[in-house]
């Protein structure tokens, strides 16, 4: 088992003006489950791809354990990496894929044998061993593209939105299976998504990435509750947090956030920021965070209402005409077309400097 | 255990190679053997045909002399019957191809048959095609002079492939034929590139059949035509082997060819240098058609905006 | 009541000749009749190799299509040319051509296909212009140079020249086909601890032998076929390939009943090879300009 520490990497692909990864700092300790989360194209399956060796960096340094790998071709990194289309060899059969590294390795044919049944029980594959990939499901190639990947006891298991091929019933299940092969091997694993709620329900430690550039980097309780800046705040979070922009101003000893839309008391202290009314700032809340009381300073004209089951969430303006999404009791009655008043607690305030869009406040993650 | 198995992995001499180096060196080893043996067999006659073509039959300095000599009365007139080869065969491929095109784009039975069929000229050998011609338009015995003949068309025989007047269009229409399979398959590509959605949405604008074909169908394959027209042109002006069987440049020089003059100034005259310049002027025309076909596309490229 | 069923079946009828079913049987009506058209040359030297030879001068057109399965003229082809032993040859030249340039031109297209290295562009160029220089020009230097060397009248002289034009051809094919398997399979086996060496053996070599089949399938045919440098490079009546002993044999003699006979059965013998491997594996150079060789 191994850390990964990636120091100061950058890439840039041939005939592309715009760099994948940039200067990315990033140290993955031995035994986590850390997950690469962002949208398409900000370098996550990248950075995935330099730590196998698939990519080399332009600059920086890789280690795996001690060692640094620079220059290392992948099959001298003892990584194993699961595709997103799995990648299983469709001329051999589930023995032989799984078999294959270790046949690499020298080892003997009975011992491969061997070893490859014990993989497939250990996956539920016992029945299968003989077949092709092109005979199988989407969820036995999984497996097997799994059982290829720990067979030899990797230092580092790395995968490239392994999941995003299954339908929703079977994700769910492999993402439970991950987490407890995760538990059992104790190893290092990096999971790339852009999908949050697997990123949320799989790490341990989420990385999240925008445009080849690492924005955060915490427990999925931190980069929940404390986002850093306006991208993760907006990307964590479904449906997306409110954001308001505004000045701050203080008056009779309280402060508001004034916006062109809205005037809303902030009973959060900031006296700093209040200190400089010229500073544009913008208020964040979360859905969930708002709460409708009969005497709270928000009137809410219903839009539209989303009953997703476990949860309702209603989409409204105010007066003048700043759209909310708040989340609500999914048993309460509410129509179109009804006005309610809702409360933001000053816990579930986030404040950003509308300028560079990181997060304002004194205990900063 | 582990750690020390781990250890070897990285311990070979190797592993300080770059990923990079390890692939500029594969790169290298793997494409060696083609382009070794090609440059070996292209670069030599090359550069043989360029020297041989500037030492006069007979002499041993260097000079334009066979040069000057393309500038007269054996030359010209070969280029012409080149070009009219070039240009005629290609016309008719064309004029076969995109309605073949059109036609087998439709929804029809067999049509992966059909397919095949039309492409199967390019798979029959020079020699059966050139006996095949030989004996259809035989004088004699010809099938295409007996249907004639019996139907009244015709009141004599023809001679198609002896008479100066006839042998040229004959000569054309055999290699249109053997040219037809690589003009179809680049239309019938692009054809099949356009995406259904355009024709579709052409429908609801109203444009139906012939406007449809005008509007949206040859604008699409214009580029294709282009390629297809220049490629199988070069092909034909070149071509020495249909007309060597067929005609071998007569009756009195009618379908004297360029590929034609360089074989008979080689092993009739015996004069490499006349024969090797002929060989670099077929070169050239090649080249010159290719850069000009490069040259329109990026025109009309540029034209529609695209890099 | 009557007149109502008759008015149904009326328009179910105008309906029906209206119907994509029917439009789609003229059209392949239609296509029939062209493709009759262009393949006439070919099926006509096959009719005519099956006539009978008495008559095959006969000036009646009733005796132009062979009233029965006649193969004297394939008989009295194989028994007076040595047509066996020119086949015997190009068997011989077009395989061994055929293994020289799937040997150097796979390795070559993995390349090119898939790894980064300095002087590829340079290298697609030069596979690109030699398909691009005509035989003619070449035909001449090459016949000196062989004499010096003294590989003229020698099969390997003329399977390194036939290599000049499939080498170019295969490895526009393998390309095409390395470009279809999935790059994760390669990298997967680097993963897997493979070296470059074993994932060509493992891995790439298995997924691409339909593609090898069809690109020597193709090389096979042209070299099969080649008639210009047979022509020049071989002069012995014992070396010639199938094209070239045809001609030689065939322009050597009057022009009788019997000679017409067995030229068209010698061409159908000929052509049969390619023809065939043609029609098996076709689909694949098609499939190859559908991919995307020729975007508008």
């Amino acid at each position: 088992m191994a850390k990964i520490e990636l120091q100061n990497i950058s890439k840039t692909y041939p005939r592309e003006a715009k760099p994948a990864v940039q200067d990315l700092t990033l140290h993955i300790p031995d035994g986590q489950f850390v997950v690469l989360l962002g949208p398409s194209g900000c370098g996550k399956s990248t950075t995935l791809r330099m730590i196998a060796g698939l990519e080399e960096p332009d600059s920086g340094e890789i280690k795996i354990g001690e060692l640094r790998v620079n220059g290392v071709p992948p099959q001298r990194r003892d990584t194993a990496f699961v595709f997103q289309n799995y990648a299983l060899y469709p001329h051999m059969t589930v023995a032989q894929n799984i078999g294959f590294p270790l046949k690499m390795r020298g080892l003997s044919a009975q011992a491969i044998r061997q070893r490859a049944e014990e993989t497939g029980r250990v996956l539920g594959l016992e029945a299968l061993l003989d077949r092709y990939p092109g005979q199988l499901s989407g969820g036995e190639r999984q497996r097997v593209a799994l059982g290829r990947a720990i067979v030899r006891d990797p230092a580092v298991f790395l995968f490239d939105e392994p999941l995003s091929n299954l339908d929703a019933q079977l994700r769910g299940d492999m993402r439970v299976e991950l987490v407890h092969l995760q538990r059992r091997l104790r190893a290092t694993f990096v999971f790339v998504t852009h999908d949050q709620v697997e990123a949320m329900t799989l790490a341990d430690v989420i990385a999240v990435m925008s445009t080849g550039v690492l924005q955060q980097l915490g427990t999925p309780e931190q980069i929940y509750q404390q986002p850093v800046n306006l991208f993760v705040a907006g990307f964590i979070g479904s449906p997306r947090m409110n954001f308001i922009e505004g000045n701050l101003i203080a008056q009779d000893g309280m402060t508001f956030l004034k916006s062109d839309l809205l005037e809303l008391p902030v009973r959060k202290c900031l006296p700093d920021l209040a200190a400089n009314p010229q500073a544009r700032i913008i208020l964040g809340f979360r859905p969930e965070d708002a709460q409708l009381t009969p005497t709270g300073e928000v009137e809410l004209k219903l839009e539209l209402i989303e009953a997703l089951g476990s949860q309702k969430f209603i989409y409204g303006r105010t007066s003048q005409g700043q759209q909310l999404v708040v989340g609500v009791d999914p048993k309460s009655h509410l129509a179109v077309g009804d006005v309610v008043n809702l409360t933001i607690p000053p816990d579930g305030m986030h404040f950003f400097d509308a300028e560079t869009g990181t997060r304002l406040s004194r205990h900063q993650a | 255990m582990r750690v020390s198995e781990r250890r070897s992995l990285f311990g070979q001499w190797w592993s300080s190679l770059t990923l990079d180096i390890y692939m500029q060196i594969a790169g290298i080893v793997l494409v060696f053997p083609a382009i070794f043996l090609l440059l070996a067999l292209l670069i030599a006659p090359f550069t043989f045909i360029i020297w041989s073509s500037l030492i006069k039959k007979g002499e041993t300095g260097l000079g334009l002399a066979n040069y000057s000599w393309l500038l007269g009365r054996t030359f010209l007139p070969s280029l012409k019957n080149s070009l009219i080869i070039g240009v005629g065969s290609v016309a008719l491929e064309i004029l076969a191809a995109v309605p073949l095109a059109l036609l087998l784009n439709q929804r029809l039975y067999g049509r992966g048959i059909f397919r095949a069929l039309v492409t199967l000229p390019w798979a029959v050998p020079t020699i059966s095609v050139a006996a095949s011609f030989l004996w259809l338009s035989n004088t004699n015995y010809g099938l295409f002079n007996q249907i004639g003949l019996a139907s009244g068309i015709l009141s004599l025989p023809l001679a198609f492939l002896g008479d100066p007047k006839l042998a040229m269009p004959a000569v054309i229409v055999a290699h249109a034929w053997k040219g037809l399979p690589l003009v179809f398959i680049i239309i019938f590509a692009a054809l099949q590139s356009l995406p259904s959605e355009h024709l579709e949405a052409a429908k609801v604008d109203g444009a139906w059949g012939l406007s449809q074909l005008r509007y949206i169908i040859l604008p699409h394959l214009k580029t294709a035509i282009g390629l297809a027209a220049v490629l199988s042109g070069i092909y034909n002006f070149a071509l020495f082997d249909l007309t060597f069987l067929l005609t071998g440049g007569g009756p009195s020089g009618t379908t004297m060819t360029l590929p034609m003059l360089e074989y008979n100034q080689m092993f009739r005259s015996l004069d490499t240098g006349r024969a090797a310049a002929v060989g670099l002027t077929i070169f050239l025309v090649g080249v010159l058609a290719l850069a000009l076909l490069f040259w329109l596309n990026t025109q009309d490229r540029k034209k529609r905006g695209l890099r | 009541m009557s007149a109502l069923t008759t008015k149904e079946t009326t328009s179910s009828t105008v309906s029906w000749l209206r119907s994509p079913q029917v439009k789609a049987m003229w059209l392949t009506l239609i296509a029939m009749l062209a493709i009759l058209v262009i393949t006439f040359p070919f099926v006509w030297i096959l009719l005519s190799s099956l006539r009978s030879v008495e008559n095959f001068l006969s000036l009646d057109l009733r005796d132009a299509l062979p009233r029965s399965l006649d193969f004297t003229s394939y008989r009295l082809a194989l028994q007076r040319s040595d047509l066996f032993l020119w086949m015997g040859n190009s068997l011989f030249v077009a395989v061994l051509t055929t293994c020289l340039s799937l040997l150097v031109s796979a390795p070559a297209a993995f390349a090119l296909t898939r790894l980064r290295f300095r002087g590829k562009d340079a290298a697609s160029i030069i596979l690109v212009l030699s398909y691009a220089v005509p035989s003619i020009m070449l035909a001449i230097p090459l016949l000196v140079l062989l004499v010096k060397m003294r590989l003229n009248n020698s099969f390997i002289g003329l399977i390194l020249v036939h290599a000049t034009f499939t080498i170019p051809f295969t490895s526009w094919i393998l390309q095409d086909f390395y470009r279809s398997i999935p790059t994760d399979l390669e990298e997967a086996g680097y993963i897997d601890g493979a070296s470059l060496v074993r994932v060509l053996w493992h891995i790439i070599l298995p997924l691409s032998i339909p593609g090898l089949l069809a690109a020597g399938a193709y090389s096979f045919i042209l070299s099969w076929n080649e008639f210009l440098f047979a022509l020049i490079l071989l002069n012995s009546y014992d070396s010639f390939t199938a094209p070239v002993g045809v001609h030689a044999y065939f322009t050597a003699r009057g022009a009788d009943e019997s000679m017409w006979a067995q030229l068209m059965a010698a061409s159908v013998i000929v052509s049969l090879p390619s023809v065939l491997l043609f029609a098996y594996f076709q689909r694949y150079l098609i499939a190859g300009f559908l991919k995307g060789a020729v975007k508008g």
